[in-house]
Parts: structure tokens; sequence; C-alpha cells
């Protein structure tokens, strides 16, 4: 993975979550995309059907076409924002990056997460991945993987409650 | 503490006559009956004036003009006659009295020797729960209303990582009071037998009950890294005292015993009796006349003295206009009033003593508030210098403590640790309440006063002043090897410290701007509560480097904590 983020230490090795995630965004984004655009495109819809006005006005064309030039922007983006999310195993704690535009790299020691948990839906499930998160005690700690392969996240899941027993620490 | 022979066993003999039958299924107990109508005394006072309102004008007019009092029942009753007049009062009143009947009946607390169950509500039931060896400490809380009929309630501190305390209302006084002493002896078993299984193990692992759940029980180092200020209770002595006979090496098992006892004991320290000055150490109290200043000099008052000139300048123009004004001021006024009313509240008398695990604050005008903060849940400390109060140099100091509830909680007295104060008190408090081993005054008085870098604090670069052109020289950060500290505004000064075995997580966040401006912004992510832990528009290498660093100070304060505690365990067992 390059070290694109001048956020995050030199010397840390970055795996990144699936390829195949994406798909998996690519197709989630399309659907709500065609979802937002087609319920801001109710009047234009109306009006070419003839039950409002006789013809569309003009303006009815207006908000369904920033919402779709909107969405295909933003599916444009969904490569280089799935591959800026990385995340880096060290011997105490775990590092964890995203964002293109509004970056961050976060550090979660083993020793202080709480549970990690591991979810699927159906989309994920079909392209065999799943998400990862983590918990601290403290509810800003914004520590994400999605779209990790599953035996990756189990065993992740696995090192990590592994290594978070072994370094706990009180609060 | 101040229970007469709390290290008696026989202390728990009275929580046997209260539930005789502690074991698995203890009997279920009721509150007093006036509870429902204390606690819904709103609604009966809405009902009153529901009903007295019909007669409202008739009584106002006998006593703003002198009429004959001349209550007219007439129309009502000629209407639908008396006797229905009659039965529908009587009605309404017995409703009343037989809904808080109802409700008295099915709200019962039971104890148990591992819980304290608290249910209420004839339809929709609602049980709660505390597990005694979670419990931090226990505080009779005494509202205003409750207090007139002579009542209380016993609330509880559980730190199994719910927000809600568990709050068992209300109770006559004094049997607050006494129950409060036979919980305390309840919850020393319950955590003195928790201790037992702990200590096979711990001695090996170093992980007391502090590591055995992420909410867990207060953290040892605490006791560990200060040991002076506890001397003057008698349990310490005791303790110290058992210690030295361990090392005389006098019969282990029943020593063994009695330290465990006492050790409980100790970390019920927080439960020492509210009436019973001696075992606490009163650090200081808010003398009135400086929170009658604090609350002059505020913004609620600026503002209501903007208002009121408004108010005075437009009568003079013109004195109709008062009619619209004055309606519209309504919700302004009532706004302010209770914002300066809270605020008296909190700091009315506001009383900080040491007790054995940390410190009690206590305050309040008519409800009168305490609760107990153990050091070693302290989580981080923000101290503030609003603008205002610059003038008589005073102070605010804020604390987040694991397991006092979250951010719904902020306003209560559960976060504030010095409403007004001056620098000294500070001072004071952090030599109190923060887990460290030496408090960081040094980097505190810097952060309140220091403007631009120094030897300590490294400030925002200078071509932060686009994005942040009139606090760029004040916003910084310092860190020694145990607490990071954080400094920012310039009117209102403000500076918090976190020490680093309790930061959870650390985070790095640029923006578009930022990353234009080669600038990020660093998060220590605590536990919620009313700290604040960020620090914007640093210099990206500077805090990419900070975030290196802090990330070592952590880990190697984690280290510590834990070899702190399994060294302290061992020699606790030992």
């Amino acid at each position: 993975m390059p070290d694109t983020n001048d956020l995050s230490p030199q010397g840390l090795t970055w795996k990144r979550v699936s390829p195949d995630y994406i798909k998996v965004r690519l197709i989630s984004g399309t659907i709500s995309t065609v979802i937002w655009t087609v319920g801001f495109g109710i009047p234009l819809i109306l009006g070419v059907l003839g039950i409002w006005g006789d013809s569309p006005a003009p303006w009815m064309w207006f908000p369904p076409a920033v919402v779709l030039v909107w969405g295909l922007i933003d599916l444009c983006l969904i490569p280089r924002r799935v591959r800026a999310i990385g995340y880096a195993e060290e011997s105490t704690e775990l590092w964890l990056r995203k964002g293109i535009i509004f970056r961050s790299v976060t550090v979660v020691p083993y020793g202080r997460m709480q549970y990690v948990d591991i979810k699927t839906g159906p989309l994920l499930n079909a392209f065999g991945l799943a998400n990862l998160t983590l918990h601290t005690a403290a509810a800003n700690t914004d520590a994400d993987l999605p779209g990790l392969p599953r035996a990756e996240a189990d065993r992740l899941r696995e090192e990590l409650t592994r290594r978070g027993e072994e370094l706990m620490v009180g609060l | 503490m101040s229970a007469p022979g709390m290290n008696d066993p026989q202390t728990s003999a009275p929580f046997d006559q209260e539930a005789p039958q502690p074991a698995p299924e203890g009997e279920w107990l009721r509150v007093h009956p006036l509870t429902p109508y204390v606690r819904s005394w709103l609604l009966i006072v809405a009902l009153v004036w529901g009903v007295g309102n019909v007669f409202l004008d008739d009584v106002l007019a006998a006593v703003v003009y002198g009429d004959p009092l001349d209550v007219d029942f007439a129309g009502t009753v000629q209407l639908v006659g008396l006797g229905l007049v009659a039965a529908v009062l009587c009605g309404v009143v017995g409703l009343v009295i037989g809904l808080g009947v109802l409700s008295w009946w099915f709200t019962r607390y039971q104890i148990t020797p591992d819980h304290v169950r608290f249910r209420n509500g004839a339809i929709f039931r609602t049980q709660r729960q505390a597990r005694l060896d979670r419990v931090q400490g226990i505080d009779i809380e005494r509202k205003f209303l409750p207090r007139i009929f002579g009542l209380a309630s016993l609330k509880f501190d559980v730190a199994d990582g719910g927000s809600t305390a568990l709050e068992l209302s209300y109770l006559r006084r004094d049997k607050a009071r006494e129950l409060r002493h036979q919980l305390l002896g309840a919850v020393r078993e319950a955590s003195g037998s928790g201790t037992v299984t702990h200590g096979d193990t711990k001695g090996l692992h170093g992980s007391d009950d502090a590591a055995g759940s992420p909410f867990g029980a207060p953290n040892p180092v605490a006791a560990a890294h200060r040991p002076a200020p506890w001397d003057y209770s008698p349990q310490a002595q005791e303790h110290r005292a058992l210690l030295a006979q361990h090392g005389a090496g006098s019969s282990l098992t029943a020593d063994e015993e009695r330290s465990r006892e006492v050790r409980a004991a100790q970390r019920l320290g927080l439960l020492t009796d509210q009436d019973d000055q001696d075992q606490q150490r009163r650090v200081f109290t808010v003398p009135t006349s400086r929170v009658l200043l604090s609350l002059l000099l505020s913004w609620s008052t600026v503002s209501a003295v903007f208002f009121a000139v408004v108010a005075v300048v437009v009568w003079q123009w013109n004195p109709e206009a008062l009619r619209v004004l004055i309606p519209s001021y309504l919700p302004v006024v009532i706004m302010i009033v209770s914002g300066l009313y809270n605020r008296l509240e909190s700091s009315w008398g506001f009383t900080l003593s040491q007790v054995q695990v940390g410190v009690r604050v206590r305050s309040g005008l008519l409800n009168e508030r305490s609760s107990t903060i153990p050091v070693g849940r302290v989580q981080a400390l923000q101290v503030s210098k609003p603008m205002l109060w610059r003038v008589f140099d005073g102070h605010r100091v804020k604390v987040i403590t694991a397991g006092k509830g979250g951010a719904d909680d902020l306003e209560g007295l559960r976060s504030l640790v010095l409403p007004v104060g001056s620098p000294e008190n500070v001072a004071e408090i952090l030599e109190l309440v923060l887990p460290l081993a030496e408090p960081p005054t040094e980097l505190v008085r810097d952060g309140l006063n220091g403007i631009d870098g120094d030897q300590n604090y490294t400030i925002s670069p200078r071509r932060a002043r686009w994005v942040d052109p009139l606090t760029w020289r004040r916003t910084g950060f310092a860190m020694d090897n145990a607490v990071l500290a954080m400094r920012w505004g310039r009117l209102n000064r403000n500076v918090s410290v976190i020490p680093h075995h309790k930061t959870q997580s650390l985070g790095l966040q640029q923006g578009p701007v930022d990353r234009r401006m080669k600038l990020a912004s660093i998060h220590a992510h605590m536990i919620a509560g009313p700290v604040t832990t960020a620090i914007y528009h640093l210099d990206v290498r500077q805090s990419r480097a900070l975030l290196a660093r802090q990330t070592g100070l952590a880990r190697a304060a984690r280290d510590r904590v834990n070899q702190d505690s399994a060294h302290h365990s061992r020699e606790e067992i030992q």
C-alpha cells in the first residue's frame, strides 16, 4: 500500500481491505443513487405522464439531475475511497486509516478494545466479506474496517481478542 | 466506616432483620407510602389547580377587591345536581389516592446478598438491579419536597457500564441512613467474596478486578500512587497494621480474611457517612460571596441586563410597545432564570472533601446533592477560566469519571469538581483528583496563562492564523511522561489534562483546508464526558510526531499500571 497519507508515521505495513469491497460499494451506491434520483424525479415523472401539467416544466429536470450528478461523482470516488482504507497491526496497537478528502488515522491499543463486532449483510455475504468494528470505552473511537474477506475478519477478531486479553487495562 | 463496628462481622445482622430470607429470594420491601405523591407532586398541583381554577376568579376578587367571598357553586350544581358534583369531586380525589396507593403497592425493593433490585409499575413493570459487588458508592439524596416530608432517597453508583444509577426512593430519612449502613455491610460482603476468587489468579497475571471487566472496579493504581493522603483513616491504619502483622508472620488465614474485609472496606471509603465529618477531610467550601459573584459575572446576567436595558429604552420610546415586548421576553427570562438557578444549585455551599477513594463533592441550596468521585476512575480534567471571571480570577474544573453516567448527566454534580474557585483551589484539586503521582501544576498554569510556544507548549504554526486568527497563539499542547495537556481559547481560557493511561484511542484528522495548509487536528478519544479532548490546526508534522509519541507514552503508562496493580495486589495477598 503506498504511503500516500502524511498523517501516519513511516514504517508501518499497511494492509488494504478486499478489492471486492469496491464492487459491493458500487452496487449499493448505484442502488441508492437510483432510488434517490427516482425520488427526486417524481415531479418529472408526473409531468412526463401528463398528470402534472401537460408536459414537464423545465424546473422538474433540475432536482433529479443534481442528485444523479452527485451520485455519479460519489460512485467515481468509491474505488479511491476504498483503496484508502487501511489497517496495520503493530505489536500493541492497531492503526487504521481512511478517507481521501477528509482523512483520518486512528490508533487503538489492543488493551483498550472492549469487544469486536463482525457484521455482514446479503450483499457483503455474496462477496464473502464482512465488516469489522472495534469498540473501546470511548464512544467517539471511530474504528471500522469494512469489507474484509470473511476469513481475514475472523482471524483479525481472534487475534484482536487474544491480544486484547493479554494487554487489557482497567479504566 | 462511620458505621459503628463497620469492620465487625456483626454489622450485617440488622441486614438480616430487614430481609429475613436474604438468601436467593429476598423479601420484597415497600418504600414510604407518600412516595407516589411526592414523586408526582406536579400532577397533583396541576389537578388542584384545575379544580381550584373554577373558583379562582371568585377567590381573587375576594382577596383583591375585598368583595365578600361568594363561591358560586350554584351554577354547576343547578346544572348537574349537587350530588353529582360531590360525587365527581370525591371520585377524583379517590382516584388520585387510589392510583397513589396502587403505585405504592407495586413499588418494591429487594436486597439479596448479591443484588439490590427496584421494581415499580402495575401494568408496565420495570425492574432495575445493581450488583452489590459493583456498587461504587451509595449516596443519600435529599431533594426539596421529600425533605419537607422527612424523606430521602438512596442513590447507587454502579460500575457496570450502565449509565443509569439505581435509585431507591423514597424512604424515611433515618431508615435511609440505616439501610445505607446495612447495605455497606452487604456490599462489603459481596465485594469481599468477589476478591477471593480474584485473589488466586491476580498474583499471577496482575489483573485486579479493574481488568476483569471493561468498566471495572476502581483502579488500584490510584491508591498505589498516592499513599500519603489516605493516612488519616482508621481503616488505612488498620490495613497497614495488618500488613505489618503479615510481615511479622502471624496467622495468615485469619488475617487474610480480615485484610480482605479491610480492603473491601477501603474501597468503600466513599461510602463514608455524610454527616460524619471526622472521616472526611474537608478541603474547601466555596464561599457564598464568590458563588454570587460568579453568577453576577456570567453571560446569563449580562444578557438579563441587556434585555432589561432594551425594555427600559423601548418603554421610554413608546410604552405601548411593551405590550408586545413583555410576552416575547417570557421564554428568554425563563431560560435565564432557570440557567442561573441551576448554576446556583450546583455551586451553592459547594464543598469538596477528601475521602479514601477520592473526593466527595456536595452542594445545593434547596436540593442537596452529593457525589463521590473515585480518583482511580477520573479520565480527564478540564480547567476553564471564563472571560468575565478573570475579574476575580475564577476557575471552573470539570472531570470525566468512568461509570458516572455519560454525556446525559453533564449538568449534574457528577462532573463538576469546582464550580468557581481560586487558583489555590485548582492546585488542590489537581493534587487530589487526578490519578497521578505528580500533579501537573505547571502544565495547567502555563495552559491557562501562557501564550506562544514555550518549553512546554507547542502551538499552531503561524500559517494557521488564516483559519484560527484570534487564538492560534494559544492553541497548543504539551506532554510529559504522565499526561497530555491541551490548551485553547484566548478570552475564555481552557486547558484539559489527560493522563496517558486513561486515553482510549487516538486519532489524527485532516480536512481539505487543513491539507492545503499542512495542518491537522488531534483527538484523544475518551469516555464520554464534559471535557474537550481535541486540538485543532496543529502542524501536520508535529501532530504526526505527537501521535507517535503519545502512542508510545500511553503504552508505557498502561504497562506501568498493569505492573503496579500486579505488584499492588501481590503485596496485599502476601
